[in-house]
Order: C-alpha cells, then sequence, then structure tokens
C-alpha cells in the first residue's frame, strides 16, 4: 500500500552555460530519494562547470537524501566540476555539518 | 506521566508512511523547541527507514513514550532485524539520541529499534 500523498518538488534552472540550478521544495526522504536522483541526473547531462542544488526550501532531509546528493556530488567531481548546496534551514545545516558532506559538496551560503 | 500518554501508532510498513510518522512526533512534541522537533524527526525517520527496508511487508508499530523531559520511542516491524547499517544513519543515532538499542523478540522474532532523548 502506498499513500497518494504530493512528493516534493523540483525546478531546474539553467542560470548560464556553466551552471544548472536545481530548486527542490519539500521533505527529502528515503521515500523521495528516486525522484531527487532523477532530478539530479537530469540536471548532470546539461550541466557545464556549477551544479547547484537549491535546498532552501527543504524542510526536512534524512541520510538515504544525503547519499544521492553525495553520490552527484562525487559524479560532478569526477568531471571536474562543482557541486553547491544551497542550505538555510539550521537544523539542516547541524546535520549535514554532522557528515563529511563538505568534502565534496561546497555549502553555501 | 502515565502510560496513558503513550501514543501507538499502526501504520503501513511502507516508506511513504513516514511523514505520517513525523507529524505524529511533532504533534506529541508541540511544547518542545524546533531544533529539538526537527532532531527527533531526523531520528524517527532514520530508524523508521530502516524497520520498513528490513521488514517483510508487515505493519510498522511506533510507541512514543513521552516523560517529564525526554521522550523513547520503539520502532518494531515484523521480519524486521532493523539493523541500522547505514553509517551516516548510526552517526545520527549516536549524536541526537541518549540511549539507543536493536532488541528482537522472543517471541514473535520481530525487530525492534528503542531509543530515546532528552528534552531540552
Amino acid at each position: 500500500m502506498e499513500r497518494n500523498t504530493a512528493g516534493p518538488t523540483f525546478t531546474q534552472t539553467e542560470v548560464d552555460e556553466s551552471a544548472t540550478i536545481v530548486h527542490v521544495q519539500g521533505e527529502l526522504d528515503i521515500d523521495s530519494a528516486d525522484a531527487l536522483r532523477d532530478a539530479l541526473e537530469a540536471a548532470e547531462k546539461s550541466v557545464g562547470t556549477i551544479l547547484r542544488l537549491d535546498a532552501s526550501d527543504v524542510t526536512f532531509l534524512d541520510s538515504t537524501a544525503l547519499g544521492v546528493i553525495l553520490a552527484s556530488a562525487q559524479r560532478m567531481q569526477e568531471r571536474g566540476a562543482r557541486f553547491e548546496l544551497v542550505c538555510t534551514s539550521p537544523s539542516i545545516r547541524r546535520i549535514l555539518d554532522m557528515t563529511l558532506i563538505s568534502r565534496t559538496v561546497h555549502l553555501l551560503p | 506521566m502515565t502510560s496513558d500518554s503513550h501514543v501507538r501508532l499502526t501504520l503501513p510498513a511502507d516508506a511513504s508512511f513516514l511523514t505520517v510518522c513525523r507529524a505524529a512526533l511533532s504533534g506529541i512534541l508541540a511544547d518542545a523547541g524546533d531544533d529539538e522537533v526537527e532532531e527527533s524527526k531526523l531520528v524517527l525517520s532514520e530508524v523508521c527507514a530502516a524497520a520498513v527496508a528490513h521488514g517483510d511487508g508487515g505493519d510498522l508499530r511506533v510507541e512514543f513514550r513521552p516523560t517529564a523531559g525526554a521522550i523513547e520511542i520503539v520502532v518494531s516491524a515484523p521480519g524486521a532485524e532493523t539493523i541500522l547499517d547505514d553509517p551516516v544513519a548510526r552517526e545520527v543515532m549516536d549524536r541526537l539520541t541518549s540511549r539507543w538499542s536493536v532488541d528482537r523478540d522472543a517471541g514473535d522474532g520481530n525487530g525492534s529499534v528503542t531509543f530515546a532523548r532528552r528534552l531540552r
């Protein structure tokens, strides 16, 4: 049985030839991890040198979503590109700081 | 507080219901600070995700036991050893709980995770 709930929404914007922004709104957990992976993989195809995941409207983030973000960041790093994560929620930021994600992901602001 | 204040949730062991678990916890911790609620939601979500992943598809059971200045939560699922094998999830448990343990019921063999947090 599955609940028919609205998952997070993703909006991809090409800033210029080099940068692509994926804005996500909602909760990122094990249930929405596939949608997050799809959104990031789609963005990776068109990205130049910077992929920015704007998570300033994310209200919840779990370890599965974190793993998806890290995998995308590692793929970008292998291509010599930069993965940026915008996170303004103090509670989510603390969770990010607990991990070593900042070694691979550039945290903004 | 007595056991009357315990809240028990039984839901399908499906990841799409984790948002319900988190919403329930937000309600139970309505008097706690935002940081307290958010960190507690993360811990609960990690445990429930592990229970769903390792379970056999039966019901997920969550019992909330608020006491003065703390909350204890027990999560169980049939067939689940509910082993938290993800290193980030374990880090979350170690850092954000005052204690946590994985147990197996000798009778029905169901696995459970019990954890507690002191509330600031």
